[in-house]
């Protein structure tokens, strides 16, 4: 409460970004009265009770692979070598062995990664004179590495104590794992805030195909990086990417570790705080895209997105289009109407589109208009029109629209869905992003499961939010859709048709049924028309992930993500 | 002989003693109960005058027991120990007992068995638990706090079953093993223990010393001990309090840089403050005097110190950063 008076006091005596406003600012900051980061008191409060710094309990391992952590040395801050050292020493798993390679050309920091051989008998100090880049020097270690594992531990960052037990948790059964990967978070220069935490979602090619949404902590199989020929030169800036997709292209098993096991330090030189759109980063993640997917045998062109560096936007070659869009049928049947009318002017040009309508008695004139694309259907019941409709139907995809959402007539969304649907064949159900356009609000992203309760995601949020479940942009694999508007496959679309819906929520329920997969698809937005103050009551509706409170403990995201039988691509 | 030099696997028990002849016997009996035998026990009498020294010899007739003419504390005390004990090539490490301190039979064997990895590892300690209430911890480790007072680590809280050692700003000297390397590589001869501080917050300027030498203090939860605390001294508070704050500004000054203490000036005004404030409270108002007396003749024995602050600071290693998080967290 001080605190609030005390900003508000100051927000009259010292307007935005006055000059005296930054100098008082960095003098606090120094002085330690407020932090340089914004440290979010909900995820800190959660840290503090779920962390058990001390007190990590274990079970009796059976199998204890050797992991090799493989840290390159330029140049640390020698606090933060020492802090990344000792977070490996302080590890409750002991088979672990630390290849520091050492490639500073500081003093400094030359002589503390030496010395740092005399903290273990399990550190080695390999000593390489030339910088060969992060990619260079991670390989020379990834040569010495002795370990049946290799993780990756960047010189300034911190690993939990229970992060190698964890992972070798996850090595215990017969199906061991090739790739592992968990969440992270981010730790300030003084190492007193933890922020920013990054709960990631379950293994999906389709995220990973826009993002490197695994990032840290990486543990892979030592064989087949070693095949795999560690990180290849000319992907400078994104080394990371191009190898973990070459990894999952050689047939990597890939396993989440849904806990906190990594501290990226958030430095000014470090891409954490700042990540700058270089166009070298640029063009290496383009084209280690692009090369994942002519490895892959699909057809595709890649872009980055403008002012997000690091999303990847692939723009899947379509066969010939050819959409059937069914409106499903409403009580209001003016608004019906004006909406199909609405839905014509936008589609009407586009070849290989047919529109279905149900009932619509009135305005011959329009079904006279569009009578090639546009056909009504007689029917008693919404059961009877998808029956009817399907019978008729032979496209390849269809889509399934609710009578309140519109898109953007420049948007080319059906073409470029119905290049995602032809070329990834696994995907049944391909859901779009809901918005309202005056707000630039989200109102519906599908849902997911977490633990026994069902959550829709961002649901209130700005869109191209960055929340602790990544960036609400990103493709992700959903649970649940609410039926809204859906693009379904033929064969998946027959199986919902013949299940007899009747609402919009018996479409949901057989898409949960029958879609092999579901996939968010926040590239393309369609806006609501109706009133968005129906779809979440104002105010502060919003997501109850965002509530590290004490009650939420129970935050067991298993069921987010993919099951486990699933294949990868 | 000579493998044993080379690999030095002996311990070196060290217990001061000062009237404690009714907490001998089960002391020494957790020393005879422990699974790794490579130990001796040397016992030093600081002119008691009960019958320690003939409990002591009634029950362990094979330690060494040296009988001092008169009470030199507990740091001269250990001193003379640990030079008596370093004599003997095959002793490697030297481990320190309370009289009040009991430890579990496993708990040498645990700490040898740690240190072999480990060329840096000065001081080491198990958890110590509360002697009365085994769920109870006594320390885990010990610490400066922001307001320059050396705290013991988890005082106080319930012990859960844990793992994972880890390295810490420092070691509870109630139980726990030093390295002989550590004590050889000490900036002044082997004199461990600051013999100017008789009593209290010795323990922490060694952990002081030893982290900012750039020596690593370790905790590894599985060799337990158990302590009763302050058996010796605990019926005199103003005695204890007295020789805390005096030794407290020669403690920071001696270890910390000089702006680390600078910028900690403020917090340890208001600590001292606060003791002052909760003592009132509880109307132990002659231990107030005790406080503030401690506080002004350690500011004036600074000068005592000060061949040991030039050293101390010539052997200093550790970056200043790193220091900083060691003791905002203690480990």
């Amino acid at each position: 409460m001080i605190r609030r008076t005390i900003l508000r006091i100051t927000k009259r005596i010292l307007p935005n970004n006055s000059l005296l406003r930054r100098v008082l600012k960095k003098l606090a900051i120094r002085l330690g009265l407020i932090s340089p980061f914004y440290a979010d008191g909900r995820y800190r409060e959660w840290v503090v009770s779920t962390e058990k710094m001390f007190w990590t309990p274990q079970r009796d391992l059976g199998y204890k692979p050797l992991i090799s952590i493989i840290v390159p040395v330029f140049n640390a801050p020698e606090e933060y070598l020492l802090e990344a050292v000792y977070s490996v020493v302080n590890q409750t798993y002991g088979n672990w062995e630390l290849l520091l390679v050492n490639a500073s050309t500081l003093k400094v920091t030359r002589d503390a990664t030496a010395s740092c051989s005399n903290i273990d008998s399990r550190i080695k100090v390999v000593d390489i004179h030339k910088n060969l880049g992060i990619a260079g020097n991670t390989n020379i270690g990834i040569k010495h590495a002795t370990g049946e594992y290799i993780a990756l531990l960047d010189n300034d960052d911190t690993l939990a104590p229970e992060a190698l037990y964890e992972v070798a948790c996850e090595l215990q059964g017969s199906d061991k794992p090739d790739f592992l990967y968990s969440d992270e978070d981010k730790i300030s220069p003084d190492s007193e805030q933890r922020f920013d935490p990054h709960f990631k979602a379950g293994w999906s090619l389709h995220t990973m195909r826009q993002v490197n949404y695994l990032n840290h902590l990486t543990v892979l199989n030592a064989g087949m990086l070693k095949k795999a020929g560690g990180y290849q030169p000319g992907f400078e800036g994104a080394q990371d990417y191009d190898l973990y997709l070459r990894v999952i292209d050689a047939g990597a098993i890939v396993k989440h570790i849904p806990k906190i096991l990594y501290h990226w330090r958030a430095i000014a030189t470090s891409t954490a705080a700042n990540f700058s759109s270089k166009d070298n980063v640029l063009t290496a993640g383009k084209k280690a895209l692009s090369d994942h997917l002519s490895r892959n045998g699909l057809q595709g062109e890649v872009t980055s997105i403008d002012n997000q560096p690091g999303f990847y936007d692939i723009t899947y070659k379509a066969s010939a289009l050819e959409v059937a869009i069914v409106i499903l049928p409403s009580t209001d049947s003016q608004q019906y109407a004006e909406y199909t009318r609405q839905l014509m002017r936008l589609v009407s040009g586009v070849k290989g589109v047919h529109v279905y309508i149900c009932n619509l008695k009135a305005n011959k004139k329009m079904l006279s208009m569009y009578e090639n694309v546009l056909t009504s259907v007689h029917a008693d019941s919404t059961e009877e029109y998808l029956t009817k409709v399907k019978n008729v139907s032979t496209a390849e995809t269809m889509v399934f629209l609710g009578a309140a959402l519109l898109w953007n007539e420049e948007d080319d969304w059906l073409e470029r869905v119905a290049g995602f649907l032809g070329q990834c064949l696994d995907v049944d159900v391909v859901v779009p992003l809901i918005i309202d356009e005056l707000s630039n609000r989200i109102i519906d992203a599908g849902s997911v499961k977490i633990g026994a309760t069902e959550m829709p995601l961002f649901v209130g949020y700005p869109v191209g939010a960055h929340t602790f479940l990544g960036n609400s942009t990103w493709t992700r694999h959903l649970d649940r859709c609410s039926g809204r508007c859906i693009v379904v496959r033929k064969e998946a679309a027959a199986k919902i048709v013949a299940s007899n819906p009747s609402s919009i929520e018996d479409i949901a329920r057989a898409v949960t049924e029958f879609s092999r997969e579901t996939i968010l698809w926040p590239r393309t937005k369609l806006n609501y028309a109706g009133d968005f103050r129906t779809v979440f009551t104002g105010g502060n509706d919003i997501m109850p992930i965002f509530c590290f409170s004490h009650q939420e403990l129970s935050f067991d995201k298993s069921t987010y993500y993919i099951p486990s039988g699933a294949d990868n691509a | 002989m000579h493998n044993a030099v080379r690999q030095r696997a002996k311990t070196a028990f060290i217990i001061v003693c000062w009237n404690n002849q009714d907490l001998l016997p089960e002391c020494l009996a957790s020393i005879k109960a422990q699974t790794n035998t490579s130990h001796k026990v040397i016992i030093v009498d600081n002119a008691s005058h009960d019958a320690s020294v003939e409990v002591a010899r009634k029950e362990m007739p094979e330690a060494e027991i040296i009988e001092e003419k008169e009470n030199h504390g507990f740091a001269k005390g250990n001193n003379i120990a640990i030079q008596k004990a370093l004599e003997d090539e095959e002793v490697g490490y030297i481990a320190l007992l309370n009289t009040d301190a009991r430890i579990e039979s496993t708990w040498l064997e645990i700490l040898t068995d740690f240190c072999v990895s480990k060329p840096q590892a000065a001081c080491m300690q198990g958890t110590t638990l509360d002697y009365y209430n085994h769920d109870v911890i006594d320390s885990t480790h010990i610490f400066i706090s922001r307001n320059g007072q050396g705290t013991q680590g988890n005082w106080r809280n319930i012990s859960q079953t844990e793992f994972g050692p880890k390295k810490v700003f420092g070691v509870n000297a109630a139980a726990c093993l030093i390295t002989r390397k550590f004590i050889e590589a000490q900036p002044f001869g082997t004199e461990l223990f600051d013999e100017l501080m008789f009593m209290y917050l010795e323990d922490v300027d060694l952990a002081a010393r030893a982290t900012t030498m750039g020596w690593d203090n370790y905790l590894v939860p599985g060799a337990r001990a158990l302590h009763m605390g302050s058996a010796s001294s605990g019926k005199n508070p103003g005695f204890s309090l007295y020789y805390t704050f005096r030794n407290n500004s020669a403690l920071l000054l001696k270890n910390l840089p000089f702006r680390m203490v600078l910028a900690m000036t403020p917090a340890i005004l208001k600590g001292d403050l606060d003791t002052i404030a909760t003592l009132r409270h509880r109307g132990q108002n002659k231990a107030t005097r005790m406080v503030i007396k401690g506080r002004l003749v350690g500011l004036l024995r600074l000068p005592l110190y000060w061949k040991k602050i030039r050293a101390l600071r010539r052997a200093r290693s550790v970056p200043y950063e790193y220091l900083w998080y060691l003791m905002q967290r203690g480990y």
